[in-house]
């Protein structure tokens, strides 16, 4: 890329924005949970892929943190990173929002084109191609649109804003749903009746083998 | 929806995370050299006067959607899918890598783009991808909102796009690609939905695109790189 120099106009604006980026950086790095933790080592490729298996993946992030565009945690039942600012994708902070989620316990392919399994490490950050509303659309090889009334445990519910996945169904047609839920609430199961609501879909995870 | 409301918002400390400006920078440059078509085959339109500085660049093409427009194909597919629809107008662009739709909900609160392109890794009906952001109070946003999963051109490389909100008085904005650069009219309601197939990186799910925001009458008035990770 060609640059020039700027012209003064353009240099007090680049200043002063230069400066509100870097205010905005020693707040947003509090804590650097991935730089200190995380790693983007290569995933394992997984033979035989179980509804059983990714529920055990999982519950190791129940009680972990929430990260804006994150996929990385450990197993201490802790938020290593509380208080981040929402939204924000540099904050570095424990957790993964709930696509990320989705996309690491579904143990899908970077290549959307893939609908083969992989083990990603709790430490590997990653978050993969999805948001919530590609979920919703059912994008990606691995992801189909279903009808609500036919999903199962680790099923998802997904709206243009939102995903979760289905933990158990309760009697009155309710779900608990296994979510990264936000930065105040990190990942855990709750009641949710996302079945009924008209923003969301069912979407359901291709290739199962159990 | 005023741009000064927009404009504001910009540069709020939570977009500024996004947005990691280059202290030295511009779009000036040289060695280019400007597509002669658009994604849909349409001949670009011609640069802004304020613009024609600017080498290797090609201007999108922007339209405002209103009422019936917003009824007909392909926004009509896009906006069934958003509950109560959309709220008077949408901006449809198309650009050198593909096309987008942005509009707001009926419900005022959501931002919401349809992004298209040659072609698909999975087909998905008219539009390849979509997004929707939080509308702010102050008619900004908090995230460009990248959607990098399903795109291609018509030679199969990845298109990425991201919102990307202009600051105090821009009128133009130009994304500063590898092989050209791409001018789009930054004048609108809404942020400027850019689309590119250089610096994405499909192992992070993330994409950088470098922008340049100048005034109605040429003037540089910033610069920087929007670092942009799929989220939410």
């Amino acid at each position: 890329m060609t640059r020039r120099i700027p012209a003064p106009v353009a240099v007090v604006a680049s200043a002063l924005s230069l400066s509100l980026a870097l205010a905005g950086s020693a707040w947003a790095y509090h804590t650097n949970f991935t730089g200190a933790y995380c790693n983007y080592n290569a995933p394992d490729y997984t033979s035989y892929f179980s509804r059983d298996g990714s529920m055990t993946v999982a519950l190791r992030a129940r009680w972990e943190g929430y990260q804006w565009g994150g996929g990385c945690w450990n197993d201490d039942d802790a938020d290593q990173s509380p208080g981040d600012p929402v939204e924000r994708s540099d904050t570095r902070g424990e957790g993964p929002d709930c696509s990320g989620f989705t996309f690491k316990v579904w143990r899908e392919d970077l290549d959307t084109s893939n609908q083969g399994a992989w083990q990603w490490n709790m430490l590997r950050n990653v978050h993969g191609p999805y948001s919530a509303a590609s979920f919703l659309y059912g994008v990606g090889a691995p992801n189909s649109t279903y009808p609500k009334s036919g999903l199962i445990r680790m099923d998802a519910l997904a709206s243009a804003n939102h995903i979760g996945m289905i933990y158990a169904r309760n009697a009155d047609g309710s779900d608990q749903i296994i979510e990264a839920k936000g930065e105040a609430y990190g990942v855990d199961i709750w009641t949710r009746t996302y079945r009924g609501s008209s923003a969301y879909g069912g979407v359901r995870r291709v290739g199962w083998d159990a | 929806m005023g741009r000064l409301a927009r404009r504001s918002s910009a540069w709020r400390p939570a977009a500024a995370a996004t947005l990691l400006l280059v202290a030295a920078g511009g779009c000036g440059g040289s060695g280019l050299r400007a597509p002669d078509r658009l994604s849909d085959g349409s001949t670009p339109p011609a640069l802004p006067a304020a613009l024609t500085g600017i080498d290797g660049a090609v201007m999108t093409d922007t339209r405002t959607l209103r009422g019936g427009d917003l009824e007909d194909e392909p926004a009509a597919d896009c906006i069934k899918h958003v509950p109560g629809g959309a709220l008077a107008t949408g901006v449809a662009r198309v650009t050198v890598e593909g096309h987008t739709l942005t509009f707001l909900a009926a419900d005022g609160q959501q931002l919401v783009a349809c992004d298209g392109a040659a072609r698909q890794r999975e087909p998905s009906g008219r539009w390849c991808g979509t997004a929707t952001t939080k509308w702010l109070d102050d008619h900004g946003i908090e995230d460009p909102r990248l959607d990098l999963a399903n795109c291609l051109t018509s030679d199969g490389a990845a298109v990425a796009y991201a919102w990307v909100a202009p600051p105090a008085g821009a009128r133009w904005l130009v994304v500063d690609h590898d092989r050209f650069r791409e001018a789009y009219d930054a004048g609108g309601a809404y942020p400027v939905r850019v689309s590119t197939t250089d610096s994405i990186d499909l192992k992070r799910s993330s994409a950088r695109i470098d922008v340049c925001w100048y005034d109605a009458d040429g003037r540089e008035v910033g610069d920087g790189t929007v670092e942009a990770r799929v989220a939410g």
